[in-house]
């Protein structure tokens, strides 16, 4: 079942001779469930199709369905709405609140949503123990490690039990070992349902995905879905 | 988290910055109280002139005596113009009142009477006499112009003011004294020459005349005083003339007449070897506004200034800290926070910055009248009941307003792709 539609979609930032084309045609379809990695090089645009798709941004050009739905037109109100029920981000430096505790930061999404104190709490821990850090509760993000930190950025991204995830460069500030740690848990994730797009520039990333799409000065490139074609794409970049 | 948490930790995490700011809207609160406490005095005395008194500003008139002398001729000199007044057509009466303490030698006696009052002079000048009575002596037209209501017995008639030769001279009494003297009492003063017989009791709230001035004092409470007619002995007692020299009115038919019996009386007055000059009420009223409103004008001048030096700050720091918390707000958005949930923050902020500052101005203004000698200082008590609160209450929000417009522009102009960054 489709997801997300783009059609045409295209980003300028700037005005007249400081006008940049983030972004031009781009059409995309992306089912419910589906594993997708958006490639590209700094500056291809890549994170600006993220930012479109995830509401963060608004296009210049073009139409963009979400569940069906016009979201082209939305105000900031329906947008945020969108952004706490529908959509999720897990960051590439975690975006954490420093000054919050791992329970509060979590917490964050279900600020923005009607439901009892009770519940809140259980599916706070549900989460947090899902991740293997409900013993971080109450530390607060700068006492923890890297890996433990995206661990709260994945609960956090979970708990208001979003449809989509996306992720921006997630394995970017870690490791090898946590990276990959991590892209299991990513993948579990979606194989419980979610929809999940990685923006990286990471192939080993990428791997995990079912579908790539590389992304160069604002167009798509090639979008390559089947695991054969994968595992061309991914020995042609390497 | 609810909001009260995010904004009280976001408060903790920047309380030097704050604390600073709070000063400053310290300082503003406490000049705008300063301010609204001057203000409100000021129209009180005008208001409680006209809620407790029945006299038309501008029929009554004050003689003021520009010279008096220590003499026995003087008290002469003084009652054939009291009189000269009184016959003028025009005048509806001439009179005064003096107020004093004396012992009444029933109620010096009386242990319920001396135990009332040792709570009502607790703190006061007359704390060590419990027995010594505070009354008020008044001409006829003294005691009409100041609307005195019953609680029992009867009022004071034109009758009761002609005390020469009478045995026993009506007396009112205050309304705390309503179970300890009852109506029909003879009281005695001093060696028993004078009898008073209280025919009524007066309602409670009942005000007077200040007995030092009139227009710049407030009016006294006289629920535990009583009221006299002036006796014979007051009315030729040297003492009791010169205390009560700047305590005369008269009031006029018309005040139209003002100035030609203004001219009479003045004349009369010299060929009697006295120097007086008349003045409505009123008159000496705006006089007194006059000399207040420089001050005040003054007072308004500095609260304006330190207001919008704590907008402008207040203003400022909030800016400041929303460039400074740019990842926090793209943060909240990312995580589903709408733009108005950030405006609800930031102006949460704002009011508990100024809620703060208020509480502390409020609670140093409160502890600065509490120490006060002033003889407003009960008066601005009163205000600090209802009338401050409602003002502190309506400064609040104003500040909060004003200081949150540019705030909110900042905030509705923040994107929320540029929001989140790197590391913090």
């Amino acid at each position: 079942m489709e997801i997300i539609r783009l059609e045409n979609i295209g980003k300028i930032y700037g005005k007249d001779s400081y006008k940049t084309i983030a972004l031009q045609n781009v059409n995309l379809k992306i089912n419910a469930g589906e594993f997708v990695s958006i490639m590209g090089a700094s500056g291809s645009g890549k994170s600006t199709l993220l930012n479109i798709i995830g509401c963060m941004d608004i296009p210049t050009s073009g139409s963009y369905y979400l569940k069906g739905s016009l979201v082209n037109g939305y105000g900031n109100s329906k947008l945020s709405k969108i952004r706490g029920s529908v959509i999720s981000f897990v960051f590439q430096h975690f975006a954490l609140l420093n000054e919050y505790t791992v329970y509060e930061n979590v917490e964050l999404p279900l600020l923005n949503i009607k439901i009892s104190r009770r519940e809140k709490k259980e599916r706070i821990y549900h989460y947090l123990e899902q991740l293997k850090i409900k013993d971080l509760a109450n530390k607060k993000p700068t006492q923890i490690s890297g890996g433990q930190q995206q661990r709260v950025a994945i609960a956090r991204a979970l708990v208001s039990e979003p449809e989509i995830i996306l992720a921006d460069e997630p394995t970017g500030a870690l490791d090898q070992k946590t990276g990959i740690e991590l892209l299991e848990i990513m993948k579990a994730i979606n194989n419980e349902g979610k929809t999940l797009i990685i923006v990286t520039h990471d192939n080993k990333v990428a791997s995990y995905s079912k579908r790539i799409i590389t992304i160069t000065d604002g167009k798509i490139d090639s979008d390559v879905t089947n695991n054969s074609d994968l595992e061309e794409k991914i020995s042609k970049s390497s | 988290m609810s909001y009260f948490k995010i904004i009280f930790s976001s408060f903790l995490k920047r309380k030097l910055t704050y604390l600073l700011i709070v000063i400053q809207l310290v300082i503003t609160f406490l000049m705008l109280i300063k301010v609204f406490t001057n203000i409100s005095v000021f129209y009180y005395q005008e208001n409680s002139i006209k809620k407790y008194t029945n006299l038309d500003m501008n029929k009554t008139v004050r003689v003021i005596f520009e010279y008096s002398e220590e003499t026995p001729s003087f008290v002469d000199k003084f009652n054939v113009l009291k009189q000269y007044i009184n016959s003028l057509e025009g005048v509806r009466g001439y009179g005064g009142y003096d107020g004093t303490g004396m012992y009444i030698n029933d109620l010096a006696e009386n242990e319920d009477y001396i135990n009332l009052n040792k709570k009502i002079y607790k703190n006061t000048f007359r704390e060590e006499n419990p027995g010594i009575s505070e009354i008020f002596y008044t001409d006829e037209i003294c005691y009409n112009i100041l609307d005195i209501e019953i609680y029992e017995g009867r009022s004071l008639n034109k009758d009761d003011f002609n005390t020469d030769n009478v045995e026993e001279i009506p007396i009112l009494a205050g309304y705390k004294y309503k179970d300890i003297i009852k109506l029909g009492t003879v009281l005695t003063v001093g060696d028993q020459k004078e009898k008073f017989k209280v025919v009524g009791i007066m309602k409670p709230n009942n005000k007077w005349f200040s007995d030092d001035d009139y227009i710049r004092l407030p009016l006294e409470d006289i629920d535990s005083r009583f009221i006299i007619p002036f006796t014979p002995t007051q009315k030729n007692d040297l003492m009791s003339t010169l205390c009560m020299l700047h305590k005369m009115f008269f009031v006029l038919d018309s005040s139209d007449d003002f100035l030609t019996l203004s001219e009479q009386i003045e004349r009369k007055a010299l060929d009697l070897g006295l120097k007086v000059s008349c003045v409505t009420m009123a008159q000496e009223l705006q006089e007194y506004k006059n000399e207040k409103l420089e001050t005040f004008k003054i007072n308004i001048f500095i609260s304006i200034f330190f207001m919008i030096a704590a907008l402008s700050g207040t203003t400022a720091v909030i800016l400041s800290s929303i460039i400074q918390r740019k990842r926090e707000f793209g943060i909240r958005l990312a995580t589903g926070a709408s733009i108005n949930s950030l405006k609800i923050i930031i102006v949460g902020e704002i009011m508990l910055i100024t809620i703060i500052s208020a509480i502390v101005a409020f609670a140093i203004s409160y502890l600065n009248n509490y120490t006060s000698i002033s003889l407003y200082k009960e008066i601005v008590f009163d205000l600090f009941k209802d009338e401050v609160l409602l003002f502190i209450l309506a400064s609040i929000i104003i500040m909060t307003f004003a200081s949150s417009i540019l705030p909110i522009i900042k905030i509705n102009r923040l994107q929320p792709r540029e929001l989140i960054g790197g590391r913090e």
